[in-house]
């Protein structure tokens, strides 16, 4: 395909309204992209992989975070408690 | 005296350097090569266009395309528009050591980890092999750094989120002592069910956003009493403790318990955990009004090729414009290079109003497919 029809087909495709098919449609032609469209598809890839990584990281900190001060609050009762 | 200066002059050298951080690692680190004179920069014709048509057109679109003209028909720089450059100069030779720095990190062996994590990037890997997928990567971060700083910051804090840290199977324990501890506490899901109750919509994202943002602001509370000293160094130990102190104690350990729990409690929960992610990463706050990209629907895809598709009508007024300024010109066929001028004009400010386009995700892609089939030169064989 050349890059006009892939435009055209690429177009076709959003027109339903489903992202999902459309990104399929330009990993199945990966290869037949040019290199900057391949470069953007890439890097939006992997941009919301490195996100969806950190901001688990993130809410595995604030766990921690919050499961410490919970065993805190506990022992700080037992200890009030026993006064 | 001298020797004061040379002291004085070190110092400042050393606290410039101190004050470049590595984009990721926050370490120090020094702009090297980077380290250029506008002069420096404006020489090469190269670079001249990723300053000004990139990164001086993302933050001041108007400025940079009078300077881009001045420049191409080589008329001196007014003083305001020399020092906007000037101030403009160092943030650039930062913003590219930073990319140099990031780049270095984006290695064929990165790529590959990220790709565990994404299916899609591995499915990538395969077609073009971990090298070619680098490289891609690499060249399109560069564009990106450089013209939308907004996207740049994004991918750099979640890098930054991300250094140093081994992500692994140690998330799945910690949810389930979580959830064993807040079973115990008898601290409930409720909060969040009324939020999810209509599914993916736009309005349940904006309901769980409300209470992330709100029990957020408890917890920190809540965690700050406990570290920070509210109750560690109130009289719990202390033996003479009157009963009214010691009940209001326990009941202050309640309150920030139930606090704490519920924020625990959505950790649980996968859509609110996305918010969360999400309000993390976006520095802690929930802003309704951020800064949107230019294409976020299809119906604004259509609408700027429409716009694109109407190319006719403002060459047609370019030209008239022109006309009038180059004292009416009757005959074009006899101004063949004032019309080739003029062609190239028209395409530079047609190519300019298509990097203003910002998509995220898959629109993306298919703008960039789009302008990938409008060069400067398809948009000059179509002026006559």
């Amino acid at each position: 395909m050349t890059t006009q029809e892939l435009l055209i087909e690429a177009e076709r495709i959003a027109e339903t309204g489903d992202m999902k098919v459309l990104e399929r449609f330009m990993l199945d032609r990966f290869e037949e992209l040019p290199e900057d469209v391949q470069g953007q598809l890439l890097l939006n890839m992997y941009a919301e992989a490195i996100e969806g990584e950190a901001g688990k990281v993130a809410v595995s900190q604030l766990q921690i975070e919050g499961m410490d001060a919970l065993k805190q609050i506990g022992q700080a009762e037992q200890e009030l408690k026993a006064v | 005296m001298e020797r004061a200066y040379r002291m004085r002059s070190a110092h400042t050298e050393v606290s410039e350097r101190e004050s470049i951080k590595h984009p990721v690692s926050g370490d120090a680190m020094e702009l090297g090569e980077y380290d250029r004179s506008l002069a420096d920069i404006l020489h090469d014709k190269e670079e001249q266009d990723l300053f000004i048509n990139r990164y001086l057109y993302d933050s001041n679109p108007d400025e940079a395309k009078e300077i881009a003209e001045s420049l191409a028909d080589g008329i001196i720089l007014t003083p305001k528009q020399t020092k906007l450059l000037e101030d403009v100069r160092e943030k650039y030779n930062l913003r590219c050591a930073q990319i140099e720095k990031i780049q270095e990190g984006m290695t064929p062996e990165e790529l590959i980890r990220v790709g565990d994590l994404d299916p899609r990037i591995k499915e990538v890997i395969g077609k073009v092999g971990a090298e070619k997928a680098t490289e891609l990567l690499s060249t399109q971060f560069q564009e990106l750094a450089l013209t939308d700083s907004k996207a740049f910051n994004r991918i750099t804090k979640s890098l930054q989120a991300l250094h140093g840290i081994n992500t692994g199977p140690a998330a799945a324990r910690l949810d389930h002592d979580i959830s064993e501890s807040l079973n115990d506490l008898h601290i409930s899901e409720d909060a969040y069910t009324e939020a999810t109750r209509e599914g993916n919509s736009s309005k349940t994202q904006e309901n769980l956003q409300k209470i992330v943002a709100e029990q957020f602001g408890f917890f920190r509370k809540s965690v700050d009493f406990v570290t920070g000293g509210g109750l560690s160094h109130r009289g719990a130990r202390e033996l003479n403790m009157q009963f009214q102190e010691q009940q209001k104690l326990l009941a202050e350990c309640d309150k920030h318990r139930t606090a704490i729990g519920k924020v625990l409690r959505g950790t649980l929960n996968h859509d609110v955990n996305l918010a969360m992610q999400k309000y993390m990463l976006e520095g802690g706050e929930i802003k309704d009004h951020q800064p949107k990209e230019t294409i976020e629907t299809l119906a604004d895809y259509k609408k700027m090729k429409d716009h694109v598709q109407g190319m006719s009508s403002r060459w047609e007024k370019y030209k008239t414009d022109e006309k009038k300024r180059l004292n009416n010109v009757k005959d074009w066929s006899q101004q063949t290079a004032a019309f080739e001028d003029m062609k190239e004009r028209f395409a530079n400010n047609e190519m300019q109003d298509q990097r203003k386009q910002k998509a995220r995700g898959t629109l993306a892609a298919l703008l960039a497919l789009l302008f990938n089939c409008r060069t400067k030169d398809t948009i000059k064989d179509e002026l006559k």
